[in-house]
């Protein structure tokens, strides 16, 4: 607004500065260098212990292989990231209002906490073969396998942001006349964003895991369905295709949801809470 | 010091020039801890007329601040009533600033929109507040450190911040909960000074809490003087220093004659001792 800014101690009052933005080319350089040492790795111990083809193959091979069946990888990771991305919508959606529920009221936690975490300890793929039985082999059973595995840490960061208003906050906001849905979108939201988008990040890459999980049990298509099939014919260099694309898909996913997450804390005025990268 | 004082933003109805009365009857609190049932407050009885300016004064603990919460209608007594302007406080009342103890500034937003948020939340006209929050920003010497984060500002300057948010709106009652006690000597004596020429200029209705007496003696109208927990009212002190008061009044006969009285009443509390 001013100009001449006043200063304190010396330091010019400014907005936070974000440090992120200056270590870009580390950003970029540090990730590739572990991939790379990883891969290298990889293609040196494949003829060093004279591993065989069927039980790991060389990176080469399996790029080989990736170029030859690229339109079958490209379609099944179509698929994937579709179901992926719905069910996160979908489970995004379930997530937070349930978590402002059940952390502005005490009797909504009581209610829905014990259910919530009973759900949380059953392992989901011990599920998925119900839901396929029931629904079919349809996109129904496998949204619905995405959103169980997805939605909990959302869930529980939305509940974490809700009790992290102070009670003063409460007071000082309800003495205003902000009530109801006014206190949810000037108050709630914006101090639950930076914990629901640290959780959204996890929740991103745990959704490609859950449409795995449920096209292993039951699907037509998918990298899930592939890695299945490859499997069964011990075509491991497919295989090793497919896994390659589901963490290919995976960090997508991270990136997309980081960036998303961003914009939409920054949407809600509380972007200089989150600075957690 | 009158010309620095910001227009008002007309916002409330005929209400806000004249103030409001506050009637508080046989109010009291107790709260449960280790399951036990502690005495906060006993049976208190103040009447605050219209535009007056009455001061709380304890120490820490007395129940003060406890009965400000239940005036505002955010804590429900668990005996008497509060009426204000003759209807009966059930639910958190609205026609008013808050100012509480620690200052609630949303972390998210700059002190200019922590200002503002008072105007947002109730709908009022855009411009019109946030020349008004200039005004009192200028007025409290924030100018300059509209677009500072809570995080950046030191004590006293969020203390003003809050202070400003609570008078955005211009509101007919004031409550206000120890607003200077994170403020340096100086400022405070400073923001004494600009609240009474906000007073002279709207004479709003001010409930006012603190523990420092000559606080109390310079800012009120009626001093309160509670004794320590369980809260009762100790005694009732008219002050009758002609306004505006100034720093200088602090050496007066009134003022030093006031001062004494609400010592010697608190040193028979064992509140002060020698």
């Amino acid at each position: 607004m001013n100009t001449d800014r006043p200063t304190i101690l010396g330091q010019q009052v400014t907005a936070p500065r974000r440090f992120a933005r200056t270590a870009s080319a580390l950003q970029i350089v540090l990730p590739v260098i572990s991939l790379a040492a990883l891969i290298l790795v990889w293609a040196a111990a494949v003829p060093l212990f004279d591993i065989p083809k069927y039980v790991i193959p060389s990176p080469a091979s399996v790029l080989r292989t990736m170029n030859e069946e690229r339109s079958q990888l490209i379609s099944d990771a179509s698929a994937t990231g579709t179901v992926a991305v719905l069910g996160l919508i979908l489970s995004v959606g379930v997530a937070i209002p349930l978590g402002l529920l059940i952390g502005m009221w005490r009797r909504a936690r009581r209610l829905l906490m014990p259910p919530l975490v009973a759900l949380q300890s059953l392992p989901k793929v011990a599920l998925a073969p119900l839901f396929v039985a029931w629904l079919g082999f349809g996109i129904a059973p496998k949204l619905i396998i995405t959103v169980l595995i997805t939605f909990f840490p959302m869930t529980l960061a939305t509940i974490v942001g809700v009790q992290s208003v102070t009670i003063t906050t409460v007071r000082m906001a309800h003495s205003m006349g902000c009530r109801g849905g006014k206190f949810v979108r000037f108050v709630v939201l914006p101090s639950a964003a930076p914990f629901v988008s640290a959780a959204f990040r996890t929740s991103a890459t745990l959704a490609v895991v859950g449409t795995l999980v449920a096209e292993f049990v039951g699907s037509a298509n998918g990298l899930g369905n592939l890695l299945l099939i490859a499997s069964a014919e011990r075509n491991t260099t497919l295989a090793f295709g497919a896994i390659l694309t589901v963490a290919i898909l995976g960090i997508a996913f991270y990136i997309v949801a980081a960036v998303a997450a961003r914009l939409a804390t920054r949407g809600l005025g509380s972007a200089h809470m989150g600075s957690v990268t | 010091m009158q010309d620095r004082t910001p227009a008002p933003v007309s916002v409330a109805g005929p209400e806000s020039i004249e103030g409001l009365l506050i009637s508080i009857r046989g109010v009291e609190h107790d709260y449960v801890k280790d399951r036990a049932s502690i005495r906060a407050l006993e049976a208190v009885d103040i009447e605050v007329a219209a535009g007056e300016f009455v001061v709380l004064l304890g120490p820490s603990g007395c129940g003060k601040s406890t009965l400000l919460l239940i005036v505002g209608g955010l804590l429900a007594p668990s005996a008497g009533e509060v009426t204000i302007g003759g209807k009966r406080v059930t639910k958190p009342y609205t026609d008013l600033g808050f100012v509480f103890q620690d200052p609630a500034l949303l972390e998210w937003r700059t002190a200019l929109r922590n200002i503002l948020l008072q105007a947002e939340v109730r709908g009022l006209d855009r411009d019109a507040a946030r020349s008004r929050a200039g005004e009192l920003m200028a007025s409290t010497k924030l100018a300059g450190f509209e677009d500072a984060y809570p995080g950046e500002l030191s004590g006293g300057m969020r203390s003003r911040v809050a202070l400003c948010r609570a008078l955005l709106h211009d509101p007919p009652l004031l409550l206000m909960d120890e607003p200077f006690a994170a403020l340096d000597a100086l400022t405070r004596e400073q923001m004494s000074i600009d609240l009474q020429s906000i007073w002279l200029q709207h004479r709003k209705t001010v409930l006012f809490v603190t523990h420092s007496i000559s606080e109390a003696v310079f800012l009120a109208d009626r001093i309160v003087v509670f004794s320590p927990r369980p809260g009762r009212i100790l005694d009732v002190l008219q002050v009758r220093i002609p306004r505006p008061r100034k720093l200088d009044d602090h050496e007066s006969p009134e003022f030093t004659q006031a001062v004494g009285r609400i010592t010697d009443l608190l040193r028979s509390e064992g509140v002060l001792q020698e």
